[in-house]
Parts: structure tokens; C-alpha cells; sequence
């Protein structure tokens, strides 16, 4: 097995999964070795992913607290501009804190504890102001102790009270990839799921799905065609990685891996950017009805259609 | 669906691997995708991983085919490598950045902890003088480059200890 990349002709993806197994003075040593290395390491985005990775997605926790209408007050802050930079600030607040971490944890906890109440609180006096309140003492906590599980637990909550089902999910996700163990977070990602899937009817016998067994019906090839443009956003016939990845959001309630978008292109067709084409969309719900069609009557729901009628939902009823 | 039941798979160059599905399943990305769509008829095909790469890590998935901490065993970065693993890590650079990213294409978390953490290793705590000479990095910078390099870094970095 003979390959000729050598190690200043990385890939910069390459560069950017190394970098989370780094420290960080090991990737200074690192950019300093070369001109190519020098400006692989330097990209916003790596020190961004690594900032996420050991300080915690602070700032996609923030707004989507925010756009669920929680007053974050101080602890809403804009995005850093310089990405390098926050790293270092958060990497030398964190050395420092580790010097009087006992300090630390006990005031995290006493937050932690009084979050807890707030929620309490709301459940027997309705008052909003009290889950903003929760949601800054959490955020805080997570600044310091960007693994506390509980936080991210807590914060699902709020805003599964709060009835932002999608946006509790999502941030329980963050929690799960945070620490999968935590069994709260998943009991309550379970419970949401299940209630978002209760909106759905169930659905038996309707307008067929197939034609023949075998091909795909004429109404449902004009509901996948209106989905599909939907999500088209650049309207260039075909959906790349970020339109399916919307796509596939709002259908199951998570972000599939960027590996999954490429294959899915691969597996039912693609263009000749390797996007996913509407043949390749219809290919895709071809298999899974022969597999489950009751699976694809619910897809459809999610995206707003009659998933027994195979009409939009705003038309159904209408009728 | 049988828990014997195999998938082909087919790498860059067009060479069919027949696996039984639990190694498969060691893939979250083949996985998912068979979870998804069900069994599929034909082969799925992997055009950025080579037949070398792709036997490479069929390998490593069969020898942990019954690791029952196979997604969990990994999660403490500095935990020490066992045997196994380090001898199967003992190959060229360039076949240690390929399994890296045909690790993290197909989703094999494990797979991308050790290789990742075989290639950090090569770099801890090492000046970057050091580093070029075990990556065979040729230095670019010119003198004042390097200086002005160094003066940044050492500036940057002065809180570190």
C-alpha cells in the first residue's frame, strides 16, 4: 500500500478532525512548521469547531433560546468576530478557573439549584420572566462547565414548557452529543418525539401511494415535486448538502452527518455536482414506501401535507 | 430482516466487498442508511474510499465485530491505546491519513479516535522543528517569516503556563 501524501499536503478537512484531537499550543507548534500549515490552521472555522468542542455551542444554544422568546439579558452575545482570539480568551479564563475550580463548582451548583426552582416556579405561577431567568443562570454554568448535561437538560425543558418542541429537541441534541449517557436528556428527547409523532393521524387506506407496486403515484410524485422545490432553495433543480439537510431536519427532528447527505446523492442520484436530483428525491421515496409506506404518509405531514389524501393540508380543509 | 443478512459494498476503483451487516453496523453511516432505506438490492458504493482502504478497515471492524464498548471504550482521549490497535496503526503516513478520513466518511467514531490519536501523538509536545523532521515538512518561511512567527505565537500563547 503505497501513498504519496505527505503531511504539508494534508487536506484541509483532514486538518480539521486532527484539530479536535489537539491542544491547542500543539496546533501552534503545528502552524508554525510551514506556510500551508500556517494558513490550514488559521481558518475561522477550525478554531471555531474547536471552540465549540471545549467551551460548548454556546452561541447556537443563545439563539435558540432567544427565537423562543427567552429574555437572555447579558448572556445573549453577538457572535465572536475573531474566532482565533475567543478561543484564547476562553482557554485562559478556563486555566485561570481551574485554579479555584472548588469555588467554581460550588457556585454552579448553587445556580444550578435555583434554576431548578425557577422552573418549579413557573409551573405553579405561569410567570415567563422566571424560565429567562433559568435560562441565564444555565447558559452561565455552561460557560464554566461546558459538560454539565444537567444544564442542558434543564434548558430542553424550558422550552419544551415553553411548547418549542423542534427548538427542545435541538438543544437536547447538543446535550446528547455533550454527554449520550445523561439518561434525563434522552427520556425527555423520547417524550417529545413521541408527541410530535401523536400530531400526526393515523393513517390506514387513502389515495394510493403507488402505482403497480412498483412506481411511485401520480399524486404523491406531485406532493414529493412540491416538497423538493421547497427546499430548492437556489431553485437549480437539485438539493445540496445544506437544502437536504433542512430537509431532512424538519422530516425527522435532527441533522443527519454530513457523510449521510453526500450518500444519499450517491445512492438514488445526483447531478453532476454530486447534489441530490428530484429523480434521486423520487428513487429515495420509492424504496422507503415499498419498505414502509405509512413511514412516507407521515413524512408527508411533517411538510404539511394530507398524508391520507395526498392534498395540502391548508386545501384538505378547505374541502 | 436477518442479523446474518450481508451488503456489498464497492470502493473507488469499482472492487465489490461482500460483509456480513454487523460490520456493517460498526459504520453509524452504513447504518443509518440500512436502518433508512431498508435492505438494498444493490451495492452501495463509496467513490472516496480505495479497495486498499476500504480492506484496511474491514479489518479493523471485524477484529471489534463483538466489542461490546465499542462506541464508549473511546470517549477518554488520553487513554492509552491497547495492543491490537497500536500494531494495526503501524502503517505509512499517507495510509494513516487515509483511514482517518474513510473513518470519518463512514462514521466510525473508534476507528477515528485511534488513527486520529496515533497521528496526535506524533505532534504532542514537540517544537515545530521537531514536527518537520517526523513529517518530513519542508520549511517555507524565510528568516524574518519564521521570526515574526515565533514572536506572534510566543505573544498568543503567553498564558498557557
Amino acid at each position: 500500500m503505497s501513498t504519496n501524501k505527505t503531511f504539508d499536503t494534508l487536506t484541509e478537512d483532514l486538518i480539521e478532525i486532527l484539530a479536535s484531537y489537539l491542544e491547542p499550543l500543539d496546533m501552534v507548534h503545528l502552524s508554525a512548521t510551514c506556510k500551508h500549515l500556517q494558513k490550514s490552521i488559521n481558518r475561522p472555522e477550525i478554531w471555531e469547531h474547536k471552540a465549540v468542542d471545549d467551551f460548548g455551542d454556546r452561541f447556537t444554544i443563545t439563539s435558540i433560546l432567544d427565537s423562543a422568546g427567552l429574555d437572555l439579558g447579558d448572556q445573549l452575545k453577538p457572535e465572536p468576530s475573531d474566532w482565533r482570539q475567543y478561543y484564547q480568551e476562553r482557554h485562559a479564563a478556563m486555566t485561570k478557573m481551574n485554579a479555584s475550580a472548588d469555588d467554581q463548582i460550588a457556585q454552579s451548583e448553587k445556580d444550578y439549584d435555583e434554576a431548578q426552582e425557577l422552573l418549579r416556579g413557573f409551573q405553579s405561577t405561569g410567570d415567563v420572566d422566571s424560565l429567562s431567568k433559568a435560562a441565564q443562570l444555565m447558559v452561565a454554568v455552561l460557560d464554566n462547565f461546558p459538560g454539565h448535561a444537567g444544564c442542558y437538560h434543564l434548558l430542553g425543558f424550558t422550552l419544551y414548557v415553553l411548547n418549542e418542541l423542534e427548538d427542545a429537541l435541538s438543544l437536547l441534541e447538543i446535550g446528547s452529543m455533550v454527554d449520550p449517557n445523561y439518561e434525563p436528556i434522552s427520556e425527555l428527547t423520547r417524550e417529545i418525539q413521541a408527541l410530535l409523532e401523536g400530531y400526526g393521524s393515523t393513517m390506514t387506506d387513502g389515495a394510493p401511494l403507488l402505482d403497480n407496486a412498483k412506481e411511485l403515484s401520480a399524486p404523491l410524485k406531485a406532493a414529493l415535486t412540491a416538497i423538493f422545490n421547497s427546499f430548492d432553495k437556489d431553485m437549480d433543480g437539485s438539493l445540496k448538502p445544506s437544502e437536504l439537510s433542512d430537509f431532512v431536519f424538519k422530516t425527522n427532528g435532527s441533522r443527519p452527518p454530513a457523510a449521510f447527505l453526500t450518500q444519499m446523492g450517491i445512492q438514488f442520484g445526483k447531478d453532476s455536482k454530486g447534489y441530490l436530483t428530484l429523480e434521486g428525491f423520487f428513487n429515495f421515496f420509492l424504496e422507503q414506501t415499498l419498505e414502509d409506506p405509512i413511514e412516507t404518509r407521515r413524512d408527508l405531514e411533517k411538510h404539511g401535507w394530507d398524508g391520507d389524501r395526498l392534498v395540502r393540508c391548508d386545501i384538505a380543509r378547505n374541502a | 430482516m436477518s442479523a446474518h443478512s450481508q451488503i456489498l459494498l464497492t470502493s473507488s476503483e469499482g472492487t465489490e466487498f461482500l460483509i456480513d451487516r454487523d460490520i456493517a453496523d460498526k459504520s453509524m453511516l452504513l447504518k443509518c442508511m440500512l436502518e433508512d432505506i431498508g435492505e438494498i438490492g444493490q451495492a452501495v458504493p463509496l467513490p472516496n474510499v480505495s479497495g486498499p482502504i476500504l480492506t484496511k478497515v474491514i479489518e479493523y471492524c471485524t477484529h471489534h465485530r463483538d466489542d461490546p464498548n465499542f462506541l464508549s471504550a473511546n470517549d477518554d482521549v488520553t487513554a492509552d491505546i491497547d495492543e491490537w490497535d497500536l500494531e494495526y496503526c503501524k502503517v505509512d503516513q499517507g495510509t494513516l491519513y487515509e483511514l482517518i478520513l474513510a473513518a470519518n466518511y463512514l462514521d466510525i467514531k473508534p476507528l477515528m479516535d485511534l488513527t486520529c490519536k496515533t497521528v496526535a501523538n506524533m505532534i504532542k509536545a514537540k517544537s515545530p522543528e521537531e514536527i518537520r523532521k517526523t513529517f518530513n515538512i519542508t520549511n517555507d518561511f524565510t528568516p524574518e517569516e519564521e521570526d515574526q512567527v515565533r514572536r506572534e505565537n510566543g505573544k498568543d500563547w503567553v498564558d498557557e503556563h
